[in-house]
């Protein structure tokens, strides 16, 4: 077919709805663009002869139950009305519908391989399919968590109780805390933050910027240690966290106090 | 051993781990035909605005035959391709909202059959281009321009746009959803490198293009509502085709000339005054009392709420799914001056409303100065 005859069966196809009322060189012509595509890029199970990617192609289109469904059809031979060459009307129409039917071709490769849709619209139960691709995360990097909707509300009595154990750990780990732990915890969770070069810092500390840094870093990692041995092998990873967190803050604040009582360094 | 209290955690939404791998794998296919057809990967062809079609044949062609219905909340609309010019698909939206200012409030479809986050909502609709709407995507559009620029295709059920509303809310200010719905949307981004951090990247890009077609709608049009009591108007500050900060003065105070590179200040403090006046007489005080701003080039959006004394703006930063992001932990907000009014830490700030009043923008922490888009 000639491009002038193309652009007639698209033109004809419009004036008709749908592509079993017009002749049949126009069927065969349209027939021959869809399956050009669909063959460019299917390689499922359906068949072969890809006399669906037409029919594909028409219901993709139109905007299938809606009030103004074939506004979408309409739209496309707009776009192609403004230009003012034949050809490149030709051109545009089949640029906008071949952009149509590749993304329907996209997701009836998907449901092919995940099962059909179902009534309502949503894909029916089926086999996770891993599809590996390199440079792409993996499906299970990209999966969440199983509990990320997050805690169920109303756990106030739940977090009273973890925060008091929280406390008393903290409490507990305190008293057993050197002067340049204390210091370099208290200062970091003091409000607003004291630099560790500051000088009520380092009077309590009783050593260098440098002492002070590292003893904070070691009684953090020790005390959250200290937790997880306890705690670990009997309650959940998640809670333990929490705790560990919790306990860390009591403990900061402990240990902020002394720059607000000033009391001297004791060990 | 001694044992902890036991937390009890909300159940999961049904085959979220099937969803996310057909999201997956639909993203994969649409990469692999980008790749091995260079043409699908081009953008639709569109008419450009204004465009007149001379032939009397093309022009009986291109007639639906009925007249359009002017733009209501409810609405489903196909967009003219000028207003998105980067689509490789026709896009659809869905009118959610009247906001204040006069514009609605719209959600593109998106371009998949499967939500991909929690901000997603899968339809139930049959037709391709209905099931999926993207409400983290959402804009604000004059009613003038969405009549000129779309044109109606279907309506949403009072079901359907309450569900998208609800979604919607929890987009924008994380509010719970029904469990119905949690059935029915994707699940988070957890990964640094997941491909749904391209794809909202793409998805916004492509709304970038309504915003300015708005702005330049607005300028056009001399809309009123854009002029304070002393008459002047407000000016957007105009940058060629970045899309940052550039969202017209809609809802904004109004009050004077907003610098270039500054956001226009949230609308909800227009209101101020006659909240203050609402509280010594006991009337019902105005419910618009956020504001939401995007940072499209990080890929966070700033949530900022007028405290119930009206004196304070909380502002919490959220990425794109809604979830609390520290990616500004550190950054100032900045006043039209270039003074810092507050420093975020904790994925939030709170800053005196007169210090937004005019304007904001957002120094990072490694020193650039990003204008934030006002969404609505």
């Amino acid at each position: 077919m000639t491009e002038q005859e193309n652009l007639s069966a698209w033109i004809e196809w419009r004036e008709k709805c749908l592509l079993a009322d017009c002749s049949e060189p126009v069927q065969a012509a349209l027939n021959i663009w869809a399956k050009k595509i669909a063959h460019s890029t299917w390689s499922g199970t359906l068949t072969q002869q890809l006399e669906w990617a037409w029919h594909l192609f028409e219901t993709s289109l139109v905007a299938a139950g809606a009030a103004r469904a074939k506004e979408p059809k309409f739209k496309m031979f707009e776009v192609a009305a403004t230009n003012p060459d034949e050809i490149i009307r030709l051109r545009v129409l089949e640029s906008y519908a071949g952009k149509v039917l590749f993304s329907a071709l996209r997701d009836v490769a998907v449901q092919e391989t995940w099962g059909r849709r179902g009534s309502r619209g949503r894909f029916e139960s089926i086999p996770v399919v891993r599809v590996t691709v390199p440079g792409v995360p993996s499906l299970e990097d990209i999966l969440p968590d199983p509990r990320y909707r997050g805690l169920q509300p109303d756990t106030a009595a739940e977090d009273k109780n973890l925060n008091e154990i929280a406390a008393a750990e903290a409490q507990a780990f305190f008293e057993k805390l050197s002067n340049p732990a204390r210091a370099g915890l208290g200062a970091y969770f003091s409000f607003p933050k004291k630099p560790l070069a500051d000088h009520a810092v380092h009077t309590l500390a009783g050593c260098q910027t440098s002492g002070i840094d590292e003893a904070k870093k070691k009684a953090a990692q020790h005390f959250a240690k200290a937790l997880a041995n306890k705690y670990a092998s009997d309650n959940d990873s998640d809670t333990v966290r929490r705790l560990q967190a919790l306990a860390l803050r009591h403990l900061g604040e402990l240990c902020a106090r002394l720059f607000d009582a000033g009391k001297p360094p004791t060990q | 051993m001694p044992k902890l209290p036991i937390f009890r955690w909300l159940p999961t939404p049904p085959g979220y781990a099937e969803r996310l791998a057909r999201w997956r794998q639909l993203w994969l296919i649409e990469q692999q035909l980008r790749s091995d057809h260079p043409e699908y990967a081009q953008p639709l062809p569109f008419a450009p605005r204004h465009a007149r079609i001379t032939d009397p044949m093309w022009t009986r062609l291109a007639d639906p035959g009925v007249a359009d219905i002017s733009p209501a909340v409810g609405q489903i609309r196909l967009l003219s391709g000028w207003t998105v010019p980067d689509a490789r698909r026709p896009v659809y939206v869905a009118v959610l909202l009247h906001w204040e200012g006069d514009v609605l409030l719209l959600a593109p479809f998106g371009p998949f059959p499967e939500p991909a986050t929690t901000t997603e909502l899968l339809t139930g609709r049959q037709a391709a281009s209905f099931q999926v709407l993207s409400l983290w995507n959402a804009r604000s559009v004059p009613p003038g321009l969405l009549s000129e620029a779309s044109r109606y295709v279907d309506s949403l059920s009072p079901q359907e746009l309450e569900d998208a509303r609800a979604v919607f809310r929890h987009a924008m200010a994380g509010e719970d959803m029904a469990e119905f719905l949690w059935a029915r949307v994707g699940c988070p981004i957890v990964h640094p490198q997941d491909p749904r951090i391209a794809y909202q990247d793409e998805e916004t890009r492509l709304l970038v293009s309504l915003g300015e077609a708005t702005r330049q709608w607005l300028e056009e049009h001399d809309d009123e509502s854009t002029k304070d009591e002393s008459g002047q108007v407000e000016v957007a500050p105009s940058e060629p085709n970045s899309g940052r900060g550039l969202q017209p003065a809609v809802g904004s105070s109004g009050r004077g000339i907003r610098p270039p590179g500054f956001a226009p200040p949230p609308p909800f403090l227009k209101k101020r005054e006659e909240w203050s006046l609402s509280l010594s007489t006991g009337e019902p005080q105005s419910t618009a009392e956020k504001a939401v701003y995007m940072l499209a080039e990080i890929g966070v959006r700033l949530v900022m709420r007028f405290e119930t004394n009206r004196e304070m703006v909380s502002i919490k930063i959220r990425d794109l799914s809604g979830n609390p992001s520290p990616t500004l932990d550190g950054a100032r907000v900045l006043n039209p001056a270039g003074a810092p009014v507050c420093v975020i830490a904790g994925q939030a700030a709170r800053v005196p409303w007169r210090d937004l009043a005019q304007g904001l923008a957002i120094s990072t922490s490694d020193g650039r100065v990003l204008v934030p888009e006002l969404l609505v």
